[in-house]
């Protein structure tokens, strides 16, 4: 390869390459960015630069959709100031049928049941890969039936992946480890309801009845590279039907039920638990999310049949000892301020950003702690949310999967599982 | 002198994808490119009316997005692997691309791959790269010396060239 060769196919490398420009550009002027934080301008320049931004802002970004018709650019939503919402690490994805390891690399579950009125359902499930970001998928191993005897309506059905191990848990669970080629049956007894995997070990809440049914959950922990499922002796008892299990470290556990206010928590590999109440609104319903052993959010709902939704979304510092209000909607006075419309169906806290999604409302997002929230674009239904990291992420509604590689400012369908 | 912001836009226009795909061609990672090119873009905004009046404010932000480039791949602490994609108009032609830049780039120091981008991509002069790179000038002709001769013993090496023939 001589000089000439060289710098062809570097232009032909990068001309593939198309570098999102209009969340950039505000990124740069407006105040979002690491850079950006920093920023020390004397007041009168500040507030004479911030105007000028303003202009230039709406004028570029009218400009780059324009001129960008394949940008991922379907509706636009406002900006926040970025600060940081917690320090530590962070789960970046809800419980769903995606998982990604980076920004490329990641697999998605296909799951097509046939559910008839008067026998039992069935479904094909299919694990696909893509190492595109998610605009492309292909089968990672061969499709497979699971019958579902003795139940009625959807079972139930998620994906959880570390590495090349991986579940597809719920009615009934299946591992893998070469990545989703293969999966073998693989139960802890009973109904998994929640699944979480750290570096070295999963655990799994698991319940021996349907949900319209009064039974004790039992904690059950394998190693991720394989061997026999062992129950945890000191495990609380857990009687609610839908269960979270979170884990931001391998040896802290949270553990909720959805509905109630009792919340689990052991810092030593569940050897031993404390019992902490969340606040009285997250008694109807509830979903948490921990970003370290200590920092754990709470989004709580009134269990309310209507499109509207009393809602309050608290943060604790101290693992559920104590808990502060840091938004809710307008009936409550807090720091930020929730749209009543939509029932929550997910929440996730990222060090970057929370999370809500509505049922029949758009998203919401907040970049600043919960102080300030941005309505998302209407993507016609709600899923769970991943992200690789504070800007490129993911959903799935239905079996189309949306990508957003500016922090969800935009959504793009990409493809379908 | 006071410049108009206006300038900046179009600055900005002129120059941040530039900027990012050279980023990406040498440190083969989107998000690195972006993060190190929006650094580099914020400075020149803070700062604009110097940046302005400087007599190449492209090479300057050049300059410091390549210096931006290091420090975040020194704090994410990953090594550097290319994983390039390309779209050209003729897909026989992108693959082959692909797959020749990945792997002469594989090959290749950080320092190289920086250099050989900064030289054939973004036509930045030894002068200027040798500031970008915080080396001699020298320094600079050595490291794109000896890139070029690596690439050539890889293309020579490369089993299919025969078929071509």
């Amino acid at each position: 390869m001589d000089e000439h060769e060289l710098r062809r196919v570097m232009l032909a490398t990068a001309a593939g390459y198309d570098p999102e420009t209009f969340a950039s550009y505000r990124r740069v002027t407006a105040g979002v960015g690491r850079a950006a934080r920093s920023w020390r301008a004397p007041g009168r320049r500040r507030v004479r630069l911030a105007l000028a931004v303003c202009a230039v802002a709406v004028c570029v970004g009218v400009v780059t959709l324009l001129a960008l018709p394949g940008s991922d650019t379907p509706t636009r939503v406002g900006i926040d100031p970025a600060r940081e919402v917690a320090a530590g690490g962070a789960r970046t994805s809800a419980p769903g049928p995606l998982a990604f390891t980076d920004t490329n690399h990641g697999v998605g579950l296909r799951s097509l049941c046939e559910m008839p009125a008067d026998a039992d359902p069935a479904c094909t499930l299919t694990l696909l890969r893509t190492t595109d970001g998610a605009s492309t998928w292909t089968p990672a191993g061969a499709s497979f039936r699971v019958d579902y005897p003795d139940w009625r309506g959807g079972p139930f059905i998620d994906l959880a992946m570390h590495g090349d191990d991986g579940w597809i848990y719920g009615n009934r669970s299946f591992v893998t480890h070469d990545g989703g080629h293969t999966f073998t049956e693989h139960t802890p007894g009973g109904i998994v309801a929640a699944l979480s995997m750290q570096e070295a070990t999963t655990w799994a809440v698991t319940r021996g009845c349907a949900p319209s049914q009064t039974c004790t959950a039992s904690i059950h922990v394998v190693d991720n590279q394989g061997g026999s499922w062992r129950e945890l002796p000191e495990a609380p008892h857990v009687t609610s039907p839908y269960v979270e299990l979170e884990r931001p470290t391998e040896q802290t556990a949270f553990i909720s039920g959805s509905f109630g206010r009792e919340l689990l928590v052991s810092h030593d590999d569940g050897t031993t638990w404390s019992r902490r109440a969340l606040p009285e609104l997250c008694g109807e319903t509830h979903r948490i999310s921990a970003v370290s052993a200590t920092v754990v959010w709470a989004a709580c709902g009134e269990a309310s049949p209507t499109q509207q939704q009393r809602k309050q979304v608290y943060r604790s510092r101290d693992a559920g000892a104590t808990w502060e209000l840091v938004a809710a909607t307008s009936d409550v006075r807090a720091p930020g301020t929730l749209a009543s419309k939509g029932s929550v169906t997910s929440f996730l806290a990222t060090p970057d950003a929370l999370w809500l999604t509505f049922d029949r409302a758009p998203m919401s997002r907040s970049t600043d702690g919960g102080a300030t929230w941005t309505t998302g674009p209407d993507l016609g239904g709600d899923g769970p949310l991943t992200f690789a990291n504070a800007r490129r992420g993911w959903t799935v509604i239905g079996l189309d999967v949306y990508r957003t590689v500016d922090g969800g400012d935009h959504w793009r369908r990409v493809d379908s599982l | 002198m006071k410049t108009d912001l206006s300038d900046f836009e179009a600055f900005f226009t002129d120059h941040y994808a530039t900027v990012c795909r050279a980023l990406y061609l040498a440190l083969g990672n989107e998000d690195d490119a972006e993060e190190a090119a929006q650094e580099a873009f914020a400075r020149a905004f803070r700062r604009w009316d110097d940046v302005a009046g400087a007599e190449r404010p492209g090479t300057w932000v050049f300059v410091v997005a390549v210096r931006e480039a290091r420090r975040v791949q020194r704090r994410r602490r990953r090594p550097l692997e290319p994983r390039l994609r390309v779209v050209a108009p003729d897909p026989g032609d992108r693959v082959a691309s692909r797959m020749l830049l990945d792997d002469a780039l594989r090959g290749l120091s950080a320092r190289q791959r920086m250099a050989l981008t900064l030289r054939y991509y973004a036509d930045l002069s030894t002068r200027d790269i040798a500031a970008a790179m915080r080396c001699r000038e020298g320094t600079v002709k050595a490291t794109i010396h000896a890139a070029l001769h690596h690439l050539r013993a890889v293309h020579a090496e490369d089993p299919l060239e025969e078929c071509h023939g």
